[in-house]
């Protein structure tokens, strides 16, 4: 039997094309495809944790609203000892197995690729666009690349990160909320116009 | 003449070469681009716009702005958009605008509900209270109901609210700035320069469609050696070349909340004739700024004085505005009144484009200004000491009568002067309604009389007319002031102060004025205090009189400034009444509460995007698109769209379901079960949390193993269940009730972060992480061997209640022996991105096998059947598990667990309490109703507390009788009694049984 | 609508990202079995409710998920103060709560 590829729940609901208003700028919008596995660092391990994941992934664990990238591996922040590592890669790729013999008993991983959906937004207007469910003040001056935020927009619980200085921002959000949260973003980058990149 | 024959020959912000046409309850009219529909409508010497209130009396056009207590109109466009009450002052003109009057009929001219000018004997303040009374042998409030509400409801009223739902798109936006500024005149553009200037992010909101405010309307002097009409353009300009700051105008900030957020409403597309079909009409603003500078100015009083609600009758401010803006005057003959020096620049500009100024009135005995000095000198006919009591005239005023007030308090007469306007002003009342709004606290400035801001509460200034300044250079120099503090507020430097050079300026020396309300002679006629409601001098005095003392319950009694306007320009003269009639000061009286919003916001622009399927997130599986394909029915399920049942040909609800349970139970059935709740609990102290969190014991539980966990809350109730497998020595897979997961691990959560912090234990919901597909009947193991591979499905080797990790459809899943129907039965937990894809192979060998997609519906009578809870269904937070009849999942050597305590708790342990059992009707086809009370008599007396209620009631095709569940007080006792259930067509007699239906042995879980 | 500081991420976050949890520093018996009935009605349904300055637990549900302590005035509902899990309440200075 042949073994078949996981597919995103976006999929469907992402086909490439241009919508909304016309105009130069338009927002760009993309599902990010990648591993993703929640670190929990345990109890007095702190140090041994990031020397574990420096050691691995050459990521020095981020602290409160930051993330940080090194070659196809990021860390961010999310909670107290509490990191999402996201890799490149098929999401088969199995991030949690390295993770784990990477930490040993330093850190409990739990897998959530699956568990959650990633989405690209991109373009001159993408603050406009995010400022419309998103009360974290994404200015230049208060935000920018490297920083990141765990924020419900449009009332879906998301992590939001700024990726460069496009600015791009990585929104990660639960995977069965994917489809209404694309919507939402659909309807609020029509009128400064949007296309659909894979 | 083009656009009107009230239109001046030059002068004015409108292009009389640009000619619009409108029509007004039917009549084609003319205005110039730039009029508002109230300058377009005066233009073409239209004063009489609306009916008012209750009494139904002509009104007319009082202001120029958002203030306007009488000018509400009804704006109808296409495609079903009606608006009502706008106000005329603020609805932009554009061609092909529609709009019409309220609140008459059969028209504006002729209303039959005027008829309550007549008889307002009948409607003194404080009506409501005492009017409404039926006679006692009637029932309670049948008078109200039935007589007074209805024929109120009609007479009295605004627009009409459309019927159809509204069209339009709405936006909303976060935003964040340094300063905010709320205002954009003089003084508001002063301040946004100088905090731009300094470094600040700022945003400048104005309520009208042009930046400027009074330098709009000036007709003299000049700031900086600039023509002061021109310095709007300018500051706006340099405000534009800063790339940090946004310019809102038609944008009003209309709430002024906690921790300087305020809220604007912009209004985006409504002055457009032709609005892009995509774009917003509207949007809201939820602004957070570091400082706010208001800068919202001052609004001009009326006088109060017998029939001054009369068409023609205006504030002077507001015909300088009609003037100096639009290029309209207000008649041919106009009276100028008031007691402040404004009236004196309106003399001057209105008898500058030719306008018969017959007199002008001065209230004070002896006034002394440039102003009049002005006045003098262009020989207007000026009376001082001289008051106006009352005016004539049908739907205009024609003629008012003036008199002289005298030292003990009594007017004399002192004639008739004819006129087609009469221009008043009060005095101006500051702006405080942000600052009131942002929790500063107000005082009152005797000297001025008038509120100021006093203490602020949060960071923000007042500057400009609604800070006290006086004068446009003192309007200016406080709002360049109140820029540089709020930059240096957010952290900037303080800069270069400009200078500000104001010249050619007919300064008031009194700037804000008295409040004038003299004594009244007693009569018929009526003095409006506030216009929009309707309150006149003598309904205040007669709350006064029956003994109200707080402005508070005054308002409310007399309704006085709670109209749509909020009392803009009737709340000072309100209370200097009150306070004449009670012999105090105005403090004294009080101050109403300021309450958002400043003017009415469409509930549009407060709902922006979240209505439609945007309204709530909507979470759908992975299956999700398999069971729409299939033609599914849903149902919402907490925020969940799930699958109900999967209707064939010309199946119904009821055959759908009664085939998928008899296929279930005959054969096989698959289910989609994703939306189960799921945390996987990881870390060397798992076992003993979840010990301590659920009833039962896991430290014994092997892995490979799984329990039916239950979760009381500390009260002891029941408040969650579901399977909990041990995956391995320091990792369970917990599952909960669909609607349960958040709050349980929330609570979880809670436990472990504030209780036992010591506990080595991490919480992940991996509820979107696995897709479960529920595989449940006698065939279930035939349909789902040949797919697994790496475990051994047998009996033996994977017993009722065990878990194991495998791949499922080359698939690598948690295959868990588990039974929600009392078959034979497999959750097959596989990672969402795999789910459609192993679904549709699992579901292909279904349906070989003779089976079939099952959905909720049949889920909850299979589950029924057996007699499973359902959490929130069976338990209503009042049932502990021995109520369910479930006291055997408790572990009984368990020192403690959340809810334990409460469990020997002297109610808990009574053997009356209500117990869960089966009901069955005589009737096999009755169908009881869910919530249904249980009773021992068919119709019990009045007040007899019931045995219990219906908790579940389905129809069994398998058992081929309906049957029910219910909590029976003593229910375990009562096995083979009788009792009823009152319904609406009648009791229906019930059998009290087990709550278990089918299979009481549970042989079939085997297989 | 407010600002409030979460002691863990150490930044203000909008208050919709917060859940209000109930009064703080009321702690579970390590062994409630040896409570009497009334003591343990106590811990269960009996809470301070005051005018003034309240110690309340917050969540910071939809940021980083941690309980942490709060003093709220109630009058002013202004979150004076906010702190770790497990710290003692802090004393406000004077000014803080007399508005």
């Amino acid at each position: 039997m042949s073994v078949p590829e996981p597919i995103s729940q976006l999929s469907a609901h992402m086909q490439p094309g241009r919508f909304g208003a016309d105009g130069n700028t338009p927002v760009l919008l993309s599902e990010r495809r990648r591993a993703i596995a929640q670190v929990m660092g345990r109890k007095g391990q702190d140090a041994r944790l990031r020397a574990a994941i420096h050691g691995a992934f050459g990521l020095d664990l981020p602290h409160p609203g930051s993330s940080v990238t090194r070659d196809s591996a990021m860390a961010m922040w999310i909670a107290p000892e509490t990191w999402l590592i996201l890799r490149d890669g098929s999401p088969s790729d199995d991030l949690t197995r390295d993770l784990t013999a990477a930490c040993g008993d330093a850190a409990s991983i739990v897998d959530q690729t699956w568990g959650k959906s990633i989405i690209r937004v991109s373009g001159a207007r993408a603050c406009a666009v995010l400022a419309k469910g998103c009360r974290i003040d994404l200015h230049p001056r208060v935000f920018g690349p490297g920083k990141s935020a765990v924020t419900p927009i449009a009332h879906i619980h998301a992590v939001l990160m700024q990726v460069d200085a496009t600015p791009a921002f990585d929104l990660i959000v639960p995977s069965t909320l994917a489809r209404d949260f694309v919507e939402w973003l659909r309807l609020s980058a029509a009128e400064y116009g949007y296309e659909v990149v894979a | 003449m083009s656009a009107g024959a009230f239109r001046t020959a030059t002068g004015g912000r409108i292009d009389r070469t640009h000619t619009l046409r409108f029509t007004f309850d039917g009549r084609p009219l003319q205005g110039c681009a730039g009029d508002t529909l109230a300058s377009a409508l005066l233009a073409n010497g239209r004063h009489l716009v609306g009916r008012s209130f209750k009494y139904h009396r002509p009104r007319g056009i009082v202001t120029s702005g958002s203030e306007e207590p009488n000018a509400l109109v009804t704006v109808v466009r296409d495609g079903g958009r009606t608006t009502p009450n706008l106000r005329a002052t603020q609805v932009e003109l554009y061609d092909g605008l529609t709009a019409i009057s309220q609140n008459r009929w059969p028209s504006l001219t002729r209303d039959l509900g005027a008829i309550n000018d007549k008889l307002s004997l009948m409607f003194p303040a404080g009506f409501y209270y005492k009017t409404f009374m039926g006679p006692r042998f009637l029932p309670e409030n049948w008078a109200w109901t039935k007589v007074f509400e209805p024929a109120i409801r009609r007479a009295a009223g605004l627009g009409r609210a459309p019927t159809s739902a509204d069209p339009d798109r709405y936006a909303s936006r976060y935003a964040h700035c340094d300063v905010l500024v709320a205002g954009a005149g003089p003084a508001g553009l002063a301040a946004a320069l100088a905090a731009a200037e300094a470094g600040a992010r700022v945003i400048v909101a104005d309520e009208q469609s042009e930046m400027g405010g009074s330098l709009l309307s000036a007709s003299r002097g000049a700031i900086n050696g600039v023509p002061t009409a021109q310095c709007a353009a300018d500051a706006l300009a340099q405000l534009a070349g800063h790339a940090r700051v946004r310019l809102l105008p038609r944008t009003t900030v209309f709430g002024y909340f906690a921790q300087n957020m305020a809220g604007l409403a912009e209004r985006i597309s409504d002055h457009d004739p032709s609005p892009d079909p995509e774009g917003p009409r509207e949007r809201l603003w939820q602004v957070r700024a570091r400082h706010v500078v208001i800068a919202t100015g001052a609004i001009e009083r009326p006088l109060v004085f017998s029939n001054n609600d009369r068409p023609g009758i205006m504030l002077a401010g507001a015909a300088l505005t009609y003037l100096n803006r639009y290029g309209v005057t207000p008649g041919q003959r106009a009276v100028i009144a008031g007691s402040h020096d404004g009236i004196y620049a309106a003399a001057l500009d209105l008898a500058g484009v030719g306008v018969e100024v017959a007199a002008v009135l001065d209230t004070r005995a002896d006034p002394q200004s440039a102003a009049m000095a002005a006045a003098l000198d262009a020989g207007l006919p000026i009376r001082t000491g001289t008051c106006i009591v009352g005016s004539r005239g049908h739907l205009r005023v024609s003629e008012i009568m003036i008199g002289a007030p005298m030292a003990d308090g009594s007017i004399r007469d002192a004639g008739r002067i004819p006129c087609d306007c009469l221009l008043m002003s009060g005095g101006w009342t500051p702006s405080v309604h942000l600052f009131s709004q942002s929790r500063g606290k107000l005082r009152f400035d005797a000297a001025a009389g008038v509120f100021l801001p006093g203490v602020s509460a949060q960071s923000e200034t007042s500057a400009g007319a609604c800070g006290g300044a006086s004068g446009l250079a003192a309007v200016i120099e406080s709002g360049a002031a109140a820029g540089r503090t709020a930059a240096q507020a957010c952290g900037f430097g303080l800069g270069r102060a400009r200078a500000y050079r104001v010249e050619g300026i007919l300064e008031a020396t009194e700037a804000t004025g008295h409040v004038n309300a003299p004594r009244l002679p007693q009569g018929m006629a009526k003095a409006f205090v506030d216009f929009q409601n309707d309150v006149t001098s003598r309904d205040l005095e007669l709350a006064a009189r029956e003994g109200f003392r707080s402005i508070e319950h005054i308002k409310r009694y007399t309704t006085t400034g709670m109209a749509t306007d909020q009392g803009k320009t009737s709340n000072m003269n309100a209370l200097a009444l009150v306070s004449g009639t009670l012999n105090t000061t105005v403090p004294d009286v009080g101050l109403t509460t300021f309450r958002q919003p400043y003017t009415p916001v469409t509930f549009g622009t407060l709902a922006g995007m979240a209505r439609g399927d945007l309204f709530d997130p909507i979470r759908r599986t992975s299956i999700d698109g398999w069971a729409q394909g299939k033609g599914a029915a849903f149902e919402d399920v907490g925020t969940w769209k799930r699958a109900w049942y999967f209707p064939r040909a010309k199946e119904d609800m009821h055959a759908a379901v009664a085939r998928e349970c008899r296929t279930v139970r005959a054969a096989v059935g698959v289910f989609d079960a994703s939306t189960l709740g799921k945390i996987e609990v990881v870390g060397p102290d798992a076992a003993e949390f979840l010990e301590r969190m659920y009833v039962n014991a896991f430290k014994a539980l092997k892995p490979g193993r799984c329990r039916y966990g239950i979760l009381l809350n500390e009260a002891g109730f029941v408040i969650d269940d579901g399977v909990i497998a041990r995956l391995a020595q320091d990792r369970f897979h917990v599952t909960t009730t669909t609607g349960g997961a958040a709050s349980v691990l929330n609570m979880m959560e809670d436990y472990l972060q504030t209780e036992w912090p010591d506990l080595q234990v991490w919480l992940t919901s991996t509820t979107e992480q696995w897709a479960v597909i529920a595989v449940q009947g006698p065939r279930a193991r035939d349909v789902i061997a040949p797919l697994v591979d790496g475990a051994d499905v047998g009996g033996e080797a994977l017993p009722h209640m065990s878990v194991c990790e495998a791949k499922v459809a080359g698939v690598p899943a948690r295959l868990f022996r588990v039974s929600f129907t009392g078959e034979l039965g497999f959750e097959i937990n596989v990672p969402v991105g795999a789910g459609r894809s192993v679904w549709e192979a699992v579901a292909a060998r279904v349906e070989d096998a003779g089976g079939c997609a099952y959905g909720t519906e049949a889920m909850h009578v299979l589950r029924a059947e057996k007699g499973y809870i359902i959490v929130g269904q069976e338990t209503d937070g009042t049932v502990i598990p021995e109520d369910l009849g479930l006291g055997w999942a408790i572990g009984k050597s368990k020192a403690d667990f959340v809810g334990r305590r409460s469990l020997v708790r002297p109610d808990m342990i009574r053997t009356d309490r209500k117990q869960l059992v089966g009901l069955l009707t005589r009737g096999r086809d009755v169908l009881l109703d869910d919530g249904a009370q249980v009773t021992s008599v068919a119709a019990p007396a009045k007040g007899t507390a019931a045995l219990g209620h219906v908790t579940s009631s389905y129809h069994s095709s398998v058992l081929g009788k309906s049957i029910a569940l219910a909590l029976v007080r003593g229910g375990r006792g009562l096995m083979g009694q009788r009792l009823h259930v009152p319904m609406p067509k009648g009791a229906v007699e019930v059998e009290v049984v087990s709550p278990v239906f089918y299979d009481p042995k549970g042989e079939k879980l085997n297989g | 609508m407010l600002l409030i500081h979460c002691p863990y991420c150490a930044m203000e976050r909008p208050e919709i990202e917060f859940r209000h949890a109930g009064e703080a520093h009321v702690a579970r018996a390590p062994d409630p079995s040896q409570l009497d009935d009334e003591t343990w009605a106590e811990f269960l349904y009996f809470r301070s409710n005051p005018k003034g300055v309240h110690a309340e637990r917050w969540r910071h549900v939809h940021g980083c998920g941690r309980f942490f302590n709060a003093l709220r005035d109630t009058v002013s509902d202004r979150l004076l103060v906010t702190y770790k899990a497990g710290e003692v309440r802090p004393e406000l200075p004077p000014q803080e709560h007399s508005r």
